[in-house]
């Protein structure tokens, strides 16, 4: 899909042949210009990493902060603007690690601020150290150790925090990717987005995109009740592979 | 003419409130008054003292020596003998329930004043069938010996048992009465309490933390954030009260750090914010200090100081967070730095922040100090800030305007676009500093004495109120001082100093921390003459001004009696 010329700017990415941040770039340059917002009612705020130089190629307002901080600032501007559209990009490394307290009580605070995390299960722009998604035992290739740490489940954790828009995307799904964008954006509270965005050069080479489209698991099919708790842990305690789409969703009074 | 009380007991005593109550009754009275509150390090529970200062001039400190002294078990005094001197000839109300030593647990080996007990347990049993209300007991007997304030006291009490529950409010209203039957029986001496003022000016009671609040509200702040740290809670408390009604928020963080990027989030959306902590909280927030710094965002933080590092003490007074407030920061991070003198100066600095900070597009850090925060000052009505005023914004740094606004931490162009040669980086330092240069000398020094004097005294923060009367009593005896109180350290208007200082033959620099802070502050900022003195050591408990005269006297500095 072409980048959409309204949200974007004329910024050349500098991001590695492959990323899957590209295709969220699009996703959310699509998403944003299918819901009609005007670039300066958006304010996308984000931290440190790869995905965290997103906010600078979009024509909306922008602030690339400090190392997992994106939260409490974009929440503090929400606060100080309701009527603005705040989205926080973020990388794994950013939002489960050195940001996850502020994860943990934005959750709690609940403000409209969507949250899309580009999720690559490696810190990639210090070169590839194992990050808290990556697979305990993996090999890196910094040469270290593997990673000994149970990774985190991004989806299991909004759920028990009680989030209340729990959702994951492939980046390659461009469809998917927006239509799941614009829906988090919409929703009235807090809305995560869990984006499964590969580094091939880091975490499994191009290979990567194969073996996801394998094993992912579409939800959407109408088997699935969103609204149901207790469903969602359900799907991911069952699913033969990471789920994409909307696994819960609380109407919020 | 002046009276100082000190009462000390354990938590639950309910020690604070009967200070207050008296500090109150004198106040309405019209007399000024301190009241200095020092807690055992348990902040919660463990043992509580006031001491009470009450002057017919208004008063910035407790006394040296307590003329009067309550005392709920003698082992708490033990606990305060470095904070509370009881004089030699102090009236002293206690328990004859308590079986401790007066002697051991801090009264003078040649005390000779006059020790009145009382079973204050079984008074308040009696009335009341609760030992909760000794406090009350106390305040009867109080007001019974010295003649406190009857009429003013009876109204406060009033106001003040307003939200207890019927029973509660007879109970604690006839210990009050049980009180002052007792000390009916009293035969020894008594001390002339000061007279209610005529001056007909309505005076107020409040703390400094409580005046920085206010005076925010009214410099059109309406979002903070922060996280409970003694002794800077009260103004997170004051805020998460009053915000709402003026339609701001307040939010209680998951952290320091959350707490001050909420606040920078805030900034960026035009509204004026703040974030208040203490010193293990500030070393917590200086990776944002310095975000705001390099975004040029206004950025106010408040560092309300307690004995460190680490822990440290943290319900007692010091000045150790000079070199934190000034460098803490990785890179070169400008900032403005300013410093209470006192109560009423927090809400004139809280004012000034929020200008400089829109002015200068920097982070402003206010020092306020334990002592100052928490201690209850006196002060004119009018001189309290009026919270109501409309919102002030941060316009000019606002996202959500018409122009595309990007931000960065990062070093950047104009544009908010990253970059990295040598040469930006240095000419965008450049201006960064010169940012927050703009703001020297905005803020003057506070200045008592004689401006002829041979003696400086230079100090900040709460070195205030004790090298104010230090002056006074050099000056009485025929010497002359001169006392020059820095309010803002960074940037530092060198020129007014070196002037000030060239103008003194001898310059003795005061404060509170082990290793001179402000001195090595100046030091890399101008040049001290050879024989300038360095009076300081850490804190734990506020000045005597003995400490500041005995001082000054091993120098040969202090005139003698009659010279």
């Amino acid at each position: 899909m072409s980048s959409s010329p309204i949200f974007r700017n004329a910024s050349e990415p500098v991001w590695c042949d492959g990323c899957g941040d590209f295709h969220v770039l699009d996703g959310l340059s699509a998403a944003l210009e299918g819901l009609g917002r005007n670039p300066r009612e958006v304010a996308i705020i984000s931290g440190i990493g790869c995905s965290s130089r997103l906010p600078g190629y979009m024509e909306s307002h922008g602030f690339n902060s400090i190392h997992g901080r994106a939260l409490p600032i974009a929440s503090g501007l929400k606060y100080a603007r309701p009527g603005l559209d705040v989205i926080v990009t973020a990388g794994d490394g950013d939002i489960f690690s050195i940001g996850a307290t502020h994860l943990v009580h934005t959750v709690r605070r609940n403000p409209a601020i969507t949250l899309l995390v580009m999720d690559n299960g490696v810190y990639g722009l210090t070169k590839g150290q194992h990050s808290p998604t990556t697979p305990a035992g993996t090999q890196m290739r910094t040469g270290s150790q593997p990673s000994l740490e149970r990774p985190v489940d991004p989806l299991e954790l909004m759920l028990s925090l009680g989030c209340g828009f729990v959702s994951q995307a492939y980046s390659a799904e461009q469809a998917s990717l927006v239509s799941l964008i614009s829906q988090a954006i919409e929703y009235p509270g807090f809305s995560f987005l869990n984006i499964l965005s590969p580094c091939p050069v880091f975490r499994g080479g191009m290979g990567i995109y194969k073996e996801l489209r394998r094993s992912i698991v579409q939800l959407g099919d109408g088997s699935h009740d969103e609204t149901d708790p207790v469903a969602a842990r359900a799907m991911l305690l069952s699913a033969s592979g990471p789920v994409s789409g909307l696994l819960y969703r609380r109407d919020l009074q | 003419m002046e009276l100082s009380i000190g009462i000390v007991g354990s938590g639950g005593d309910g020690v604070v409130l009967l200070g207050e109550l008296l500090a109150r009754s004198a106040v309405a009275a019209g007399l000024h008054c301190y009241m200095d509150k020092v807690f055992g390090p348990q902040i919660r529970g463990g043992e509580s003292s006031v001491s009470l200062r009450v002057s017919e001039q208004p008063v910035l400190r407790s006394a040296d020596e307590l003329d009067v002294l309550l005392v709920f078990q003698w082992g708490d005094l033990a606990r305060f003998s470095d904070v509370l001197a009881v004089s030699r000839n102090a009236i002293v109300i206690c328990s004859s329930e308590d079986a401790g030593d007066p002697q051991s647990s801090g009264l003078p080996a040649d005390f000779s004043g006059d020790l009145f007990s009382l079973p204050l347990r079984q008074l308040a049993l009696d009335v009341g069938r609760s030992k909760l209300a000794r406090n009350m007991v106390l305040l009867g007997a109080m007001s019974a010996l010295l003649g406190w304030y009857p009429d003013a006291l009876d109204g406060i009490l009033a106001t003040k048992l307003a939200r207890y529950d019927e029973h509660s409010r007879t109970n604690n209203l006839a210990a009050v009465e049980a009180g002052r039957n007792a000390a009916s029986a009293w035969q020894g001496g008594s001390l002339p309490v000061l007279p209610a003022a005529a001056h007909g000016m309505e005076l107020e009671l409040a703390s400094g933390n409580e005046l920085l609040s206010r005076a925010a509200l009214a410099s059109g702040c309406r979002f903070m954030a922060g996280y409970p740290i003694t002794p800077a809670s009260e103004i997170l408390e004051y805020m998460n009260r009053e915000l709402p009604k003026l339609g701001g928020s307040c939010i209680q963080a998951e952290d320091e750090i959350g707490a001050a990027c909420l606040a920078i989030g805030a900034a960026l959306g035009g509204v004026r914010s703040m974030s208040a902590t203490s010193g293990p909280g500030m070393t917590l927030k200086s990776e944002s200090i310095a975000l705001a710094g390099m975004s040029g965002l206004p950025m106010v933080v408040v560092d309300v100081q307690r004995c460190g590092p680490s822990t440290g003490i943290p319900t007692r007074t010091e000045q150790a967070d000079l070199n934190l407030a000034l460098h803490g920061a990785h890179g070169d991070s400008p900032r403005i730095v300013l410093a209470a003198a006192h109560a009423a100066d927090c809400a004139a600095l809280a004012t000034a922040a929020f200008e400089l900070a829109g002015d200068c597009r920097a982070p402003v850090i206010l020092l306020s100090e334990q002592q100052i925060a928490q201690g209850l000052s006196s002060l004119a009505g009018s001189a309290v800030p009026q919270t109501g005023n409309t919102a002030a914004g941060w316009p000019d740094t606002a996202i959500g305007s018409d122009t595309q606004t990007q931000l960065t931490g990062l070093e950047h162009d104009s544009a908010g676009r990253p970059l990295s040669d040598a040469a930006s980086h240095a000419a965008n330092m450049a201006m960064r500093q010169q940012r927050v240069d703009g703001a020297r000398g905005r803020i003057p020094a506070l200045r008592h004495g004689r401006e002829d004097a041979s003696l400086g005294l230079l100090c900040w923060g709460s070195g205030y109120a004790v090298c104010r009367e230090a002056c006074d009593l050099v000056n009485r005896r025929g010497g002359s001082a001169e006392l020059y109180c820095l309010r803002m350290l960074a940037p530092l208007d060198s020129a007014a100093i070196t002037e000030w200082i060239a103008a003194h033959e001898r310059i003795v620099i005061v404060e509170m921390n082990h290793s001179g802070q402000l001195l090595g502050h100046l030091r890399s900022q101008l040049s001290l003459p050879e024989n300038t003195l360095s009076l300081r050591r850490s804190g734990g408990r506020p000045w005597r001004l003995a400490e500041i005269t005995e001082f000054l006297a091993r120098h040969g500095l202090l005139p003698e009696v009659g010279a």
